[in-house]
């Protein structure tokens, strides 16, 4: 684990301190050449992966959100197959007559990393410590779909119950679910590592479990864990795992600032495995195709109209902005080709997903034209908002120039904020012009796009849209399962995008690029990569 | 060059149609073509005619800051070099403040928290943290310039404090805060394409040289040329003023001629 070219007695040592007498094999020389590489071992090796920061600012499941290292430090209930069904993980089987009162058999034989069986009342504890209000956790509101989540975040005062009265333990291996409505997709809400359990230990101190936790999947924090200032962690194989076991038997997980600084140290040698996406994907495809993963993930990118500003209550206009956009250059010239010009807010990589259900979606800028001077022109200046991503402004910059070309807006300017000022001022309907924005899926369901991007409640609602038909479409499309389920969440897409409160624009591809000696690189629905299915040749 | 400021569009038409604003994505990074000898951005955009353009932008903060900057500092410079005492010493204080702080440092954050990031907010940012070494040299030459004989035979003369500040002191004491303006010039048109180039200048749609290399920051390895051009210009613009700097001082100052 400590091998580096050249010192042969380095290499020795880390052998006999596995005590193994395994060859060390390839010591890899990727990008610059200069690192250490991954290494090869019988245990599995080990090999390091560039993160961004966010993925290990936290590690207790309702404050660290989703993540490639969340994923392989907890199993939550059940997983997404590379097909896009939701499967059994921790979970036996998951059942429900009405898609709204869920029983779920859990398997016996799952422990957490300190030896302690997974239970229901794991699930039961981490969820009411995550749901409830005092506790302040960022992802808690993940749970609002369980019936009695208003209790534990009143509006005011003090919460008057500390347990979701949705949250049943019948049985040590028996979990109810009660939830608000009737939502046929919730066994995918469940995959999320944010519904991982927690050990009884972990609740005697959350402050040093945020740091190690004490999880229940593939992988587990090495001692310290995480310590303040200290940019990475080591992620240990746990044999008494119940699933498929991680192949590695140690991955070093190093955090950048952004996918930038970790695809930079990639090319150093510095990182074995590291997220890519715009023109570094498209260099490194080019440059090293057999080290480069690429896949479409499950989101859109949009433009969103302020539909609180005047404006853009008239409909022609907004229809007007979107048919002045080449979806098209964008994708291939600007974009390199990692992009598919949308026509829908979800790809075919979600179940769900792909329908050309955005008729305004083409390109068409002589009826654009049209449609805005019927609309009575356009008049003074214009704002566009983006996050401060170079990527996002650059495309923006793009639909700029479509928009100044095509519609003859002559003053247009650009303003890109930080996210977390960026989302506020949306809220606060602060911003006063057309917003370019990325929504990811939670999980990779149709139905939970629309609602992110469509539902009255959902605070990722950026445009403030209410439709009454889509309500109606959607709240049915919770309760079917299946097919039936998908088609009325198509229909609920086509009603949403038939009154145009954001323009969809294209969905991006990302990708991945690893040392030539790791193998099973794959990324999921959601851009990231699998932690433990990668091994090294 | 200044020619290039005022009417860029004389300049960009030289070579195709010279419209900055005309991009088609499909030639979107491609090299140099007919009509286009610079190449084109990542928008498609012509780089030649965009480089032109951001002349004036640049320029314009250049001259802007520089003479907020120099109007400052005449002013306070006088005041503080002539009267002394406690005007002296409130104004100094406050000069070592804003030496004490790392310039750029304190430009970003200042101009973090504007709202609006246009040539006359970044030049007032610019202008903010350089006035304090023009007024120092401006106070300095005063104090040298108000013991001469002549000021003290114009207020024997009863001639009024603004009256000999104006007509006397400042005409005989601006001579090296004039050299130092028109040298710092240069430096201003830097310090805009570095806040630039770090994000918290101009934003697009307005074209300057900064913005422009921001932009390449993120291609240079595979379109070199995106980096080069609005960077030789930058060079060309910021030596042109040190040598105007340079010509200024020996005209004020004749001994060294």
């Amino acid at each position: 684990m400590l091998a580096v070219p050249g010192s042969s007695g380095a290499v020795r040592r880390a052998v006999l301190a596995v005590g193994t007498a395994a060859l060390v094999a390839t010591v890899g020389g990727c990008g610059g050449g200069a690192g250490r590489g991954p290494v090869a071992a019988a245990d599995g090796g080990s090999f390091s992966v560039g993160v961004p920061a966010w993925y290990v600012a936290h590690l207790t499941p309702a404050r660290a959100g989703k993540s490639s290292v969340a994923e392989a430090v907890w199993t939550p209930l059940t997983r997404v197959d590379k097909d896009g069904r939701a499967v059994g993980a921790v979970a036996e089987s998951i059942r429900s007559d009405d898609n709204r009162h869920w029983t779920v058999r859990l398997e016996e034989g799952w422990t957490f990393h300190n030896g302690e069986p997974v239970t229901a009342q794991s699930f039961a504890d981490a969820w009411n410590a995550a749901a409830y209000g005092p506790n302040a956790m960022p992802y808690g509101y993940m749970f609002a779909a369980i019936d009695g989540y208003a209790a534990l975040n009143p509006a005011e005062g003090r919460p008057t119950a500390k347990k979701l009265s949705g949250v049943d333990v019948v049985d040590a291996h028996t979990l109810r679910i009660t939830l608000t409505k009737p939502l046929a997709t919730f066994p995918y809400v469940l995959a999320g590592t944010v519904f991982a359990p927690m050990a009884k230990a972990a609740f005697k101190d959350l402050t040093a479990h945020d740091r190690r936790p004490i999880g229940n999947g593939p992988y587990r924090v090495a001692a310290p864990g995480l310590r303040p200032g200290v940019q990475e962690i080591t992620l240990e194989r746990y044999d008494g795992y119940a699933g498929p076991a991680g192949k590695a038997a140690r991955i070093e997980v190093k955090s950048y600032q952004d996918d930038a600084t970790a695809y930079t140290s990639f090319q150093a040698g510095a990182v074995d495995l590291a997220l890519a996406s715009g023109h570094r994907l498209a260099r490194s495809q080019r440059t090293r195709p057999d080290s480069t993963e690429a896949a479409a993930v499950g989101g859109v990118s949009y433009l969103g109209f302020p539909l609180w500003d005047r404006r853009f209550t008239d409909p022609r206009v907004r229809r007007a902005f979107s048919l002045a956009i080449d979806r098209r250059s964008i994708s291939r010239s600007l974009l390199q080709g990692l992009a598919e010009p949308a026509a829908g807010i979800a790809p075919d990589a979600v179940v769900g997903g792909g329908g050309r259900t955005c008729a305004d979606c083409r390109y068409d800028p002589k009826e654009a034209r049209r449609l805005l001077e019927e609309a009575g022109g356009w008049q003074g200046a214009l704002t566009l908002w983006t996050e401060q991503d170079p990527l996002m402004q650059t495309v923006l910059e793009a639909v700029l120039n479509q928009l100044r070309s095509n519609l003859g807006i002559d003053r247009i300017t650009i303003k890109a904020q930080p996210t977390e000022q960026l989302y506020p001022n949306l809220a606060q309907h602060k911003a006063n012009g057309p917003f370019l924005l990325y929504m990811g899926a939670a999980y990779p369901a149709l139905y939970a796009q629309a609602e992110q991007l469509f539902a009255a409640g959902s605070a990722t609602n950026t445009t403030g849209y209410r439709g009454a038909r889509f309500d109606a479409l959607l709240d049915r499309a919770a309760a079917r399962s299946g097919a039936a389920g998908s088609a009325l969440a198509r229909q609920a897409e086509r009603a949403a995008l038939k009154d145009l409160p954001l323009a969809p624009l294209y969905h991006p591809t990302t990708g991945a690029v690893h040392a030539e000696n790791l193998t099973g690189v794959r990324l999921d629905a959601l851009g990231d990569v699998r932690l433990p299915g990668i091994g090294i040749r | 060059m200044c020619a290039m400021a005022v009417a860029p569009g004389v300049f960009s038409g030289w070579f195709g149609h010279g419209d900055p604003r005309e991009c088609t994505l499909e030639r979107s990074g491609q090299g140099p073509a007919a009509g286009h000898p610079f190449g084109f951005d990542i928008q498609g955009c012509d780089l030649y005619s965009n480089v032109v353009h951001g002349t004036r932008d640049s320029l314009t903060i250049g001259l802007l800051a520089t003479g907020l900057s120099f109007a400052v500092a005449v002013v306070l410079g006088s005041l503080a070099g002539y009267f002394g005492g406690l005007v002296d010493q409130v104004i100094s204080r406050v000069m070592d403040i804003f030496f004490g702080f790392p310039l750029l440092i304190g430009m970003i954050v200042v101009l973090q928290t504007f709202g609006v990031h246009d040539v006359w907010s970044v030049s007032v940012v610019l202008a903010l943290f350089t006035w304090p070494s023009l007024t120092r040299i401006m106070r300095s030459s005063v104090l040298a310039v108000r013991s001469l004989e002549f000021v003290t035979a114009a207020r024997e003369l009863g001639a009024g404090t603004l009256r000999i500040l104006v007509r006397h002191v400042i005409p005989n004491a601006i001579a090296p805060v004039a050299v130092l303006t028109s040298l710092s010039i240069g430096a201003v048109i830097t310090a805009e394409a570095a806040l630039t180039f770090l994000g918290v200048g101009l934003t697009a749609p307005a074209m300057s040289w900064g913005v422009q290399l921001n932009a390449a920051q993120e291609y240079f390895t595979e379109h070199l040329n995106l980096l080069v051009f609005p960077a030789l210009f930058l060079s060309v613009a910021v030596l042109s003023f040190v040598l105007l700097g340079d010509c200024l001082r020996d005209a004020f100052d004749p001994r060294s001629r």
